[in-house]
């Protein structure tokens, strides 16, 4: 039974008066006709079907993405678009149950922590605060992932056994990823003198190949993405944006 | 085509149908500003616009897997906080209370007295100066789950916190509420005898 505290609310509810409601529809449809159509209507789809046509003419056809996804910041190895555009479908990250940590993501080519910074040339920094990875994956030559299993003030990323999942990444290489951000808001850190930028939601996170074209996407959770000068890190988990800094801030 | 269902129009939006998110957007118009007013004080107007127009955008990302409404209010949700968040000093709601209406209260009772009536009017807006003093986040669940007549499920969406949340906050604010100085001395149980 509502109490008097509820009762006046929906009372004040009845009482409340947002005013007269604008005819917000010509404002609206202006705005968007003035896009041109090309732009509204789907323009992935015909530029990858315009691709294909030129492909298949044997003629070179340069990625076409940069010219009209919206990117900001300045990190290497990580897009940033918050544009409107939706791009082109790619498959979802393969997730396996064989058991291993990694199987979840759609990691492949598991490695030593050794064997990983052998193959790279980048410093591979690990969080003092975590300990040891869990799991250490390699994406060619360009990235490390290291997983880290949930545990007790670690919760698990959705649908995973993994706490964290921090990508060290090759600065000089193409980039790695590109997170979508249209309509989440992110912020720019500083962090001990070095640039980041936070995630706060769940946001799709595409895996780019080689040539910077999309190859997979999974829905990311909470992200860190920092610079140091010399590798971009990229950290991903439940925690809290504070804890996250913390976490960043005892990378070694 | 005003009987095609929300998911409807915004299948055909998403294909291109201006005609369709112009329908939508006419059904929408007034659940959208009165949410922008509430959650966005004067900035309302460009937030209804500015929420419209990404909505349309983001139609690609609407699958029809949940029903439309709390879907395109948690973009307005999204405009009000960035807009808030922008100004320097939190503004008043710009809203009316309108006068008390005689006609709301149980069939057959009396009308209220000119007593009744000045306690009503003084009650929702002490209720409403207290709402104004909770926090940001306490003030949004209150607003969602009262103020715009939300189920606990549609303030969970349109905040973009779990279920569990919006219970524990709504908990929260309220005890918060019951105990504001302002509100002091309207809110015991009332017992009046009609007839």
């Amino acid at each position: 039974m509502a109490d008097a505290l509820e009762r006046a609310l929906r009372d004040l509810a009845t009482a409340v008066d947002a005013g007269p409601v604008p005819d917000i529809a010509p404002a609206v449809l202006t705005r968007l006709r003035e896009q041109p159509a090309a732009v509204r209507h789907r323009p992935w789809l015909r530029i990858a079907i315009a691709t294909l046509v030129l492909a298949l003419i044997a003629a070179t056809v340069p990625p076409v993405r940069s010219a009209v996804a919206s990117f900001i910041g300045d990190i290497p190895g990580v897009l940033f678009n918050t544009s409107q555009q939706h791009p082109p479908p790619v498959p979802a990250v393969p997730r396996r149950t064989d058991g291993s940590l990694g199987g979840a993501l759609g990691l492949t080519n598991p490695a030593t922590l050794q064997a990983a910074r052998s193959a790279v040339s980048i410093p591979v920094l690990v969080p003092e605060s975590l300990g040891a990875p869990n799991a250490v994956y390699l994406r060619g030559n360009r990235a490390v992932t290291m997983l880290w299993r949930a545990r007790a003030g670690l919760p698990p990323l959705p649908g995973t056994h993994v706490g964290a999942m921090i990508d060290v990444i090759d600065p000089a290489a193409a980039a790695m990823f590109e997170k979508l951000l249209f309509a989440i808001p992110s912020q720019t850190l500083v962090i001990d003198g070095h640039e980041a930028r936070w995630i706060a939601a769940p946001h799709p996170l595409l895996v780019l190949d080689a040539h910077g074209m999309p190859m997979q996407q999974r829905q990311a959770s909470r992200t860190l993405v920092l610079y140091t000068g010399r590798v971009t890190v990229r950290i991903e988990s439940s925690l809290p944006r504070d804890d996250v800094v913390r976490l960043a801030r005892s990378l070694r | 085509m005003d009987d095609l269902d929300d998911e409807e129009l915004a299948r055909r939006a998403r294909d291109g149908d201006l005609t369709a998110y112009e329908q939508l957007i006419r059904r929408y118009a007034p659940i959208v500003h009165r949410t922008a007013v509430l959650l966005a004080g004067a900035d309302a107007d460009d937030a209804v616009q500015e929420a419209f127009v990404k909505a349309y955008y983001a139609l690609d990302r609407y699958r029809g897997d949940g029903p439309f409404r709390p879907w395109l209010l948690r973009i307005v949700a999204n405009e009000a906080r960035n807009r808030r968040r922008a100004q320097r000093r939190r503004a008043a709601l710009a809203v009316r209370l309108s006068m008390v209406d005689a006609t709301a209260s149980s069939p057959g009772a009396a009308a209220p007295s000119p007593e009744e009536e000045a306690i009503t009017t003084e009650r929702r807006a002490a209720l409403l100066t207290a709402i104004q003093g909770l926090s940001e986040r306490d003030r949004r669940v209150v607003t969602c789950r009262y103020l715009l007549e939300l189920s606990e499920a549609d303030t969970a969406a349109v905040l973009a916190v779990p279920l569990g949340t919006v219970k524990s906050q709504l908990s929260r604010a309220l005890r918060r509420l019951r105990a504001a100085p302002t509100l002091a001395g309207y809110l015991h149980e009332q017992v009046t005898e009609r007839g």
